[in-house]
């Protein structure tokens, strides 16, 4: 990696929910019912490094952790274990004021803007309240700030004083959008951020997060299950796989030569306009359940390469090429 | 059933919701053919009355929409307008129908096993249970579901959604059906789950010789699945034809933007070349394209008149301008 510090990392950051047992429960249990504290292990000691102007893309199924990772990094989940640094300084360990600052610095895109705008408020508010707020304008320019925002966005000046529930899916997209800059944020975490948008729309915002990573100088870390998009945007791609990564790769070299087995079930699986009448060659079985996760390599139930060593011990995340990073154990014996 | 005789053939659909605001043509002069053992992709975004047109070819749309006009002929028989009681016999029977959500198809308070067996005996009274039995169990089977024998005991809540999915699959393919209308199926699935369902029903098609719809927005998933593939915008066909013809040589403007939208492997950071506007509200749309105000080839043309379908082999499109063909 370059010499200059990464603007975000993570280190060994793990995530658990743990789901106390109930005073029934407990009372069970002194009975004998044997009743155990429900864990799931979301995210399990990652590393994550994003430079300054980057776009990153975290790749993964439901249920794999990415947008559990995505809240770690945004600060809205803390982690369970493990150290969050901005310009590699810890952010724990921050005065609350410097704290702060780090957080306005980075700001998250949801997927469902109708589940992330308050349904009762006017644009005007839900994009104007948090500028004011954390004094970056003054309340008297506030309306003029929001007009610029929305149309840095694409959308008419004049809708500021409408609700949410007057806009279209793609319009709601961009609203959401106007909110995340409206603190002057240098890092934006976008979870799904198109997942719910139609083919000509999506491609609208996609449009509008380059252009916004160009005049802003934005760094990203694009979050979807969708390959297709996150090629198209990222500089390089994470994939992960049941709360830790298995692969990470240049975009370019990724999709050119995938080389952990699930990122290769995982690619030959994207339909593409230029594959005609294929013959489907599914991956066996679905992704396990996190409450239990399968011991080893936790893709080893679904790996067609599987062998005994798989089974009993976790593989590491190794450099196999410059850049390029792989956990699997048949690194190794080639 | 003769071998050229086409298994559904759609000829000028319109279905209207008549609501106080205004009429609503949610499907407007819509015509395909579906021959045996084939697959026709139904694509469009939301709103282009793609899931209306499903549900028109079996009778399942409900006040205040209406089939104002046209006819669906499901083997030579006209299903516009035929009384229910022979709707209902033809539905899950001879034709099938795969929803979005599973949860839809089957019923949260009861087995996997009940609701199989009520399906098939439905049909035909003269099953006994043991081989209705038995026939659910293949079925489940035949859609990629382990241990079938146990799974027929759980109830929905007990699969995942895949596996949701595949035992809405399996119910739909219970007793043969001719046709099968599946609407979305796997838009809420991950890639995975996305390529085993596309296996399986790809296979069952060559294997029994259905005829399939896969309604879908997604037009990497038609590239990969069907044969022929009917484009839709605001209630219209506007462009049909083989897959490879349509994708490879759009001929209306909307096909060739909806095309360009799809982030691919060669435009990779490049902007995607978009399509301005939004897709227009089906609310008395004025006459005329409805697709004008979006579309770099409009004109004063395309203002007055509302485009004609025009026929070349195989092909239709519904526009004045088409690319790489000839203005009449």
């Amino acid at each position: 990696m370059s010499a200059a510090p990464p603007m975000l990392e993570l280190e060994h950051v793990t995530k658990r929910f743990v789901r106390p047992l109930d005073l029934a429960a407990k009372i069970a249990n002194l009975f004998g019912a044997g009743l155990e504290v429900e864990t799931v292990h979301a995210v399990d000691r990652v590393d994550l490094a994003v430079e300054e102007g980057e776009v990153v893309g975290l790749v993964g199924e439901s249920g794999c952790g990415k947008s559990t990772l995505g809240r770690i990094v945004a600060g809205i989940h803390q982690p369970t274990a493990g150290t969050r640094r901005w310009r590699s300084r810890e952010i724990a360990a921050l005065s609350p004021a410097e704290q702060r600052d780090v957080e306005l610095k980075v700001q998250m895109i949801f997927q469902d803007p109708m589940s992330s705008l308050n349904p009762r408020l006017r644009v005007i508010d839900l994009v104007g309240e948090a500028p004011v707020v954390h004094g970056v304008v003054k309340a008297a320019e506030r309306d003029a700030y929001v007009e610029e925002l929305l149309r840095r966005v694409g959308l008419d000046a004049g809708f500021k004083r409408r609700y949410p529930h007057q806009f279209s899916g793609g319009q709601r997209a961009r609203i959401g959008i106007a909110r995340a800059l409206a603190v002057k944020p240098e890092f934006l975490v976008c979870d799904e951020a198109v997942a719910a948008l139609d083919v000509s729309i999506q491609a609208q915002v996609l449009n509008l997060f380059m252009a916004l990573r160009q005049d802003l100088r934005l760094t990203y870390l694009f979050i979807s299950h969708d390959l297709g998009v996150v090629e198209h945007l990222s500089d390089r791609v994470i994939i992960m796989y049941l709360g830790r990564f298995v692969e990470i790769a240049p975009t370019e070299e990724l999709f050119r030569s995938a080389n952990h087995p699930y990122t290769q079930a995982l690619l030959a699986e994207v339909p593409r306009l230029e594959v005609r009448k294929r013959r489907f060659e599914p991956v066996k079985g679905e992704i396990p359940s996190p409450l239990h996760p399968p011991p080893g390599c936790h893709f080893h139930p679904r790996c067609p390469h599987a062998f005994a060593r798989c089974r009993a011990e976790v593989p590491a995340l190794k450099e196999i090429a410059p850049g390029r990073w792989s956990a699997c154990h048949l690194n190794d014996a080639g | 059933m003769t071998a050229n005789q086409p298994t559904l053939v759609v000829e000028g659909l319109q279905t209207h919701f008549l609501t106080k605001a205004g009429v609503v043509k949610a499907v407007d002069d819509v015509s395909f053919t579906v021959a045996p053992g084939r697959i026709l992709g139904l694509v469009g975004e939301s709103g282009s009355g793609k899931t209306v047109t499903g549900f028109s070819l079996i009778g399942l749309v409900d006040p205040p929409g209406r089939v104002v006009g046209g006819q669906v002929l499901f083997k030579g028989e006209d299903l516009v307008g035929a009384p229910d009681d022979r709707l209902r016999r033809l539905r899950g029977n001879r034709i099938a129908m795969i929803f979005q959500d599973p949860m839809m198809t089957l019923n949260p308070v009861l087995r996997i096993d009940t609701q199989m067996i009520e399906a098939v005996q439905a049909h035909d009274p003269k099953i006994d249970r043991a081989t209705a039995r038995a026939r659910a169990r293949d079925a489940l089977g035949r859609v990629g579901i382990p241990s079938p024998d146990e799974r027929l005991k759980a109830y929905p809540h007990q699969f995942s959604g895949g596996m949701r999915q595949r035992v809405a699959i399996a119910i739909a393919l219970l007793n043969h059906p001719d046709l099968v209308i599946a609407d979305e199926p796997t838009t809420a699935l991950d890639v995975t789950i996305q390529g085993q369902i596309l296996y399986e029903v790809q296979k069952l098609c060559r294997d029994t010789g259905a005829a399939l719809i896969w309604i879908t927005h997604d037009l990497s998933v038609i590239a990969g699945l069907a044969d022929e593939v009917c484009v839709m915008y605001a209630g219209r066909v506007v462009e049909s034809g083989p897959v490879d013809d349509v994708l490879d040589r759009p001929l209306h403007p909307y096909t060739v933007g909806l095309i360009g939208s799809v982030p691919s492997r060669n435009r990779r950071g490049r902007p995607l070349a978009q399509i301005p506007g939004m897709t227009p509200s089906l609310l008395n749309l004025p006459a005329g394209c409805p697709f004008r105000n979006r579309c770099p080839r409009a004109d004063a043309v395309c203002a007055e008149t509302p485009p004609q379908t025009m026929t070349s082999p195989g092909r239709t499109v519904r526009c004045f301008h088409p690319h790489g063909g000839k203005a009449p």
